[in-house]
């Protein structure tokens, strides 16, 4: 099939407030698409839509040509890892892990294979008999996580499957999923509102704020090049800055802002639009002399691996970063330049 | 050691009063059953209480009262379960909860004569199916060699009961355990015997038992709404004391009956026993 | 596919409407039509009578109401039901307060077991301890007084009283308990003003169904009671026997009935939670 999964406009109500609103993707089959915002953005709502638990007020759902709207999620091919894991507190991991296997009736022997597989994979294998409060958080989100596997689902979706464990779990078991949905080559939706896991393991981010999609792209893509403030400064950090007026010296564009010239080379530049530059791009005490700005330092942050810090120019402030070895104090007057190839124009509202 | 002595005599009282009651009752009993305290002859050790005590008439009463024990437990449980669901998809829960609820405060003997009324020969129920043309006679509900009567009115009390502690066990169970459940394919019986029912069969087993116990041992129900043969083992063990003046065997049916109580109880923590593991 | 959903959304809200009206109906069946059967065989005119054919009784009046409580026992039963059940529930909250403080707040060995233990009465058969307890009585010689009924409805219903007794006494915050004594209150000061104030609820939650249970109680009363001191339920028990009279039995069950729907009001007034749920769930 052309898409695994197509939504079309998809549109969910709460009362007044509208949580998904004209929502429209299509995923390809072996795609891993992830849905990124904060709290309320919509992105768990569009993924229990996907799931069957909560019916379209306006919109279609498709998995590939089949209509899915009216069908009840017991009948739907996918597999879901709940955030809270929903194990089955009264049946043992070897009983959580067939029991997608049990309701559609597969073998005995079908069943333990498969349990074995999926334990396997998971690397918990020898504790089938084991009871989900007998087993730590990172082991319980594993179990989830071949219990949802052990079906061979088409499409498989994750609600924030991470944000109960402690950061460094958090990445190995991310890169196994990876590795595991990338083996396997299984379409899937993940949710989640941490930016590096998003950018990390997905093919495409999806960036949601208020029922609606900001953007989506590579993670590469986004990073680099926003189309909005909400995106510029959603993921990582972004300076945004306003062009007041446009000028042109020696054949190169400039645009005149509020902490001062700027090189922009875009031939959408004109008056009224922003520009975002990413603190990291920013350098400090410049060799060259073009575009040269110069601020007062107003805060220092030592963040280990570079120092954050805030310059005020004019009036406004930059966000700057330094390495961690540079002298800078609070006071100093210090030079910066904006690198040409790292002023983006935002061409979105 | 005046703590130990403050302990002691703080749960005097209490624990003191039962365990005098219960010791002097049941051990009057047991003594009884064994031939002491005999008013009607000599008083003596003597089995002749317990040898006939296995009579026909306390083999029927005995099977009698299991089923009206296991009918009054089990069958309200399905409809306990089976109301949750219901209720659980209507509007006005709460209202509909306490009205539920009735039964419960309403003395066994007044619900025994509430729905007696209604099943009488001239009563509104055979009013109704007559009107109906379902039947052509009035049915004689109450006289008939039927436990019907008791059946409905111990589940009408006790029903309510179950619901009382049955609903909050269901309403407690996690809905994203249930939708776990529904996204790897379980319909709705399924979610049932895999997932509803087993978390909680801890709170079904204490519904269950409870209502056994207390209507296995009934006297007032069946003795209003009861058949004419058999009595229940409660009205049978009042029966031979004073209207055959046989104490000793009174006793003996009075002992009987709190063995089957203690083995079950002993059956219900040894199954509770099992759940936790 | 807008209709579809529109469709879907309205089988849905039918179904709830559906599911509303079958539980309201069994409601009805149950519980209404019950209670207001009896209510009019109490109320029927005796000049009239209610035949068969009929659906409601032709005429109505209070005549077996006032019969009963001028000719017959049934105002010495109300009364004797309320002495008896007043001096059970004094006599049973401050047996059970003790024991509840010992179970609730000091750390003994066996607790749990004693726990159970405390349950006993409640799972055995009531008339074997009423017809036991009875003779026993009967050679102290309380048989046929208001002491040996007291007596016999205090054993009943200790278990329940301890049991949420305890269950309040163990809510009680120790640092609550443990500041009152830094404040410098003394024993007896601080019973006074943190422990009892705290069972309060506990306390009226168990009061009242002490009360109720003890107003209907019957296979003690009827046993170690009768004939001398008649309640209501033994009354009721009597009338259910050879002269069946429906309208006598119908006033009869209303006037049992009575207390318990004032007492129930007073619960659910003052007491905001569920107790009588909790409590029991607590087995």
């Amino acid at each position: 099939m052309a898409t695994a999964i197509s939504i079309r406009n998809l549109v969910k109500k709460y009362g007044d407030f509208t949580a998904v609103d004209h929502f429209s993707i299509d995923i390809a089959p072996g795609e891993f698409v992830t849905l990124l915002g904060s709290s309320g953005c919509g992105k768990t709502t569009v993924l229990r839509t996907i799931a069957g638990f909560l019916e379209a007020d306006e919109g279609e759902i498709y998995f590939g040509d089949r209509f899915m709207n009216n069908v009840p999620p017991e009948k739907r091919d996918i597999s879901m890892m709940f955030q809270s894991y929903a194990l089955f507190p009264h049946k043992t991991v070897e009983n959580n892990v067939n029991f997608g296997l049990r309701m559609h009736g597969a073998s005995k022997e079908e069943q333990s294979q498969k349990v074995e597989q999926g334990l396997e994979m998971v690397h918990l294998s020898g504790l089938n008999n084991r009871k989900p409060q007998e087993l730590s958080g990172g082991q319980q989100q594993r179990v989830a996580l071949a219990r949802a596997m052990a079906v061979t689902p088409q499409v498989l979706l994750f609600d924030e499957p991470l944000s109960n464990l402690d950061a460094k779990l958090r990445e190995t078991v991310r890169m196994e999923i990876r590795a595991i949905q990338r083996k396997y080559k299984i379409t899937t939706v993940y949710v989640t509102h941490d930016q590096e896991e998003a950018l990390s393991i997905s093919d495409r981010v999806v960036v949601m704020n208020s029922g609606h999609i900001m953007q989506q792209g590579t993670p590469e893509e986004i990073y680099k090049n926003p189309k909005n403030a909400f995106t510029a400064c959603f993921i990582g950090k972004s300076n945004v800055l306003q062009v007041e007026s446009v000028f042109c010296k020696e054949g190169k564009s400039f645009a005149k802002t509020a902490v001062g010239e700027i090189e922009v080379d875009s031939p959408d530049l004109k008056p009224g639009v922003s520009i975002s530059v990413r603190p990291e791009d920013i350098v400090v005490h410049p060799l060259n002399q073009t575009n040269v700005l110069s601020g007062r330092v107003s805060n220092v942050v030592f963040l280990g691996r570079y120092k954050q810090v805030s310059v005020t120019s004019n009036g406004t402030e930059m966000l700057v970063e330094v390495d961690k070895d540079v002298e800078v104090a609070e006071g100093m007057e210090i030079t910066y330049t904006i690198p040409v190839s790292c002023v983006n124009l935002l061409k979105e509202e | 050691m005046k703590k130990r002595l403050k302990t002691y005599l703080f749960l005097l009282p209490g624990i003191g009063y039962i365990l005098f009651f219960l010791v002097v009752i049941i051990g009057f009993m047991t003594m009884q059953s064994f031939g002491f305290f005999n008013y009607t002859g000599k008083s003596g050790f003597t089995l002749q209480y317990w040898n006939s005590l296995f009579s026909r008439r306390l083999l029927d009463s005995f099977i009698f009262s299991l089923k009206v024990g296991a009918v009054s437990s089990f069958g309200s449980l399905i409809i306990t379960y089976l109301l949750s669901f219901a209720i659980k998809g209507s509007y006005f829960q709460k209202t509909i909860l306490s009205i539920y609820k009735v039964p419960i405060f309403i003395p066994a003997l007044v619900g025994s004569f509430l729905i007696i009324n209604m099943f009488d020969y001239s009563g509104i129920v055979n009013f109704i199916l007559q009107s109906l043309h379902i039947i052509q006679e009035p049915i004689r509900f109450r006289s008939q060699n039927s436990a019907f009567l008791v059946y409905l009115v111990q589940i009408w009390k006790n029903m309510p009961f179950q619901l009382l502690i049955m609903y909050p066990a269901i309403q407690s169970i996690r809905k994203d355990i249930l939708d776990a459940g529904r996204n790897l394919g379980a319909g709705r019986l399924r979610l049932f015997t895999e997932i509803i029912f087993p978390l909680t069969l801890s709170t079904s087993l204490i519904a269950v038992i409870l209502v056994f116990i207390g209507t296995f041992g009934d006297f007032a129900v069946s003795s209003t709404a009861g058949p004419i043969y058999p009595f229940s083992l409660s009205r049978l063990m009042n029966y031979t004391a004073y209207n055959q003046q046989n104490w000793g065997l009174s006793a003996a049916i009075a002992v009987f009956m709190i063995i089957v109580i203690t083995a079950l109880v002993s059956a219900y923590s040894y199954l509770q026993q099992k759940i936790v593991k | 596919m807008d209709s579809t959903l529109r469709t879907k959304k309205k089988l849905r809200k039918i179904t709830k409407i559906i599911l509303t009206f079958f539980v309201l109906q069994i409601l009805f069946v149950a519980i209404f039509i019950p209670f207001c059967y009896t209510i009019l065989w109490s109320l029927v005119d005796p000049e009239v009578g209610w035949s068969y054919t009929s659906l409601f009784p032709q005429r109505l009046s209070f005549y077996h109401w006032i019969y009963q409580f001028t000719y017959t026992q049934v105002m010495q039963g109300l009364i004797n039901g309320f002495i008896i059940a007043s001096w059970t529930t004094m006599l049973t909250f401050l047996v059970a307060l003790p024991t509840s403080y010992a179970l609730g707040r000091i750390e003994i060995p066996g607790k749990e077991a004693l726990k159970i233990f405390v349950l006993l009465p409640m799972v055995l058969p009531g008339m074997a301890i009423a017809m036991f307890l009875g003779r026993i009585l009967f050679y102290l010689g309380l048989s046929q007084t208001y002491a040996g009924v007291i007596l016999g409805h205090v054993f009943m219903n200790l278990p329940f009283m301890i049991r949420v007794l305890t269950v309040s006494f163990e809510g009680i915050p120790q640092d609550v308990v443990e500041v009152s004594a830094v404040l410098g209150a003394n024993r007896f000061q601080r019973f006074r003003e943190v422990y009892l104030p705290l069972i309060i609820p506990g306390f009226f939650a168990a009061g009242l169904n002490t009360f109720i249970s003890s107003l209907e109680e019957f296979d003690i009363s009827f046993i170690i009671g009768q004939p001398k001191i008649p309640t209501i339920s033994t009354i009721l028990f009597s009338s259910m026997g050879t002269n069946f009279v429906k309208t006598q039995v119908s006033v009869n069950s209303l006037l049992l009935i009575i207390p318990n729907f004032i007492l129930l009001f007073l619960i659910e007034r003052v007491l905001k939670q569920d107790y009588l749920g909790a409590s029991l769930g607590k087995l």
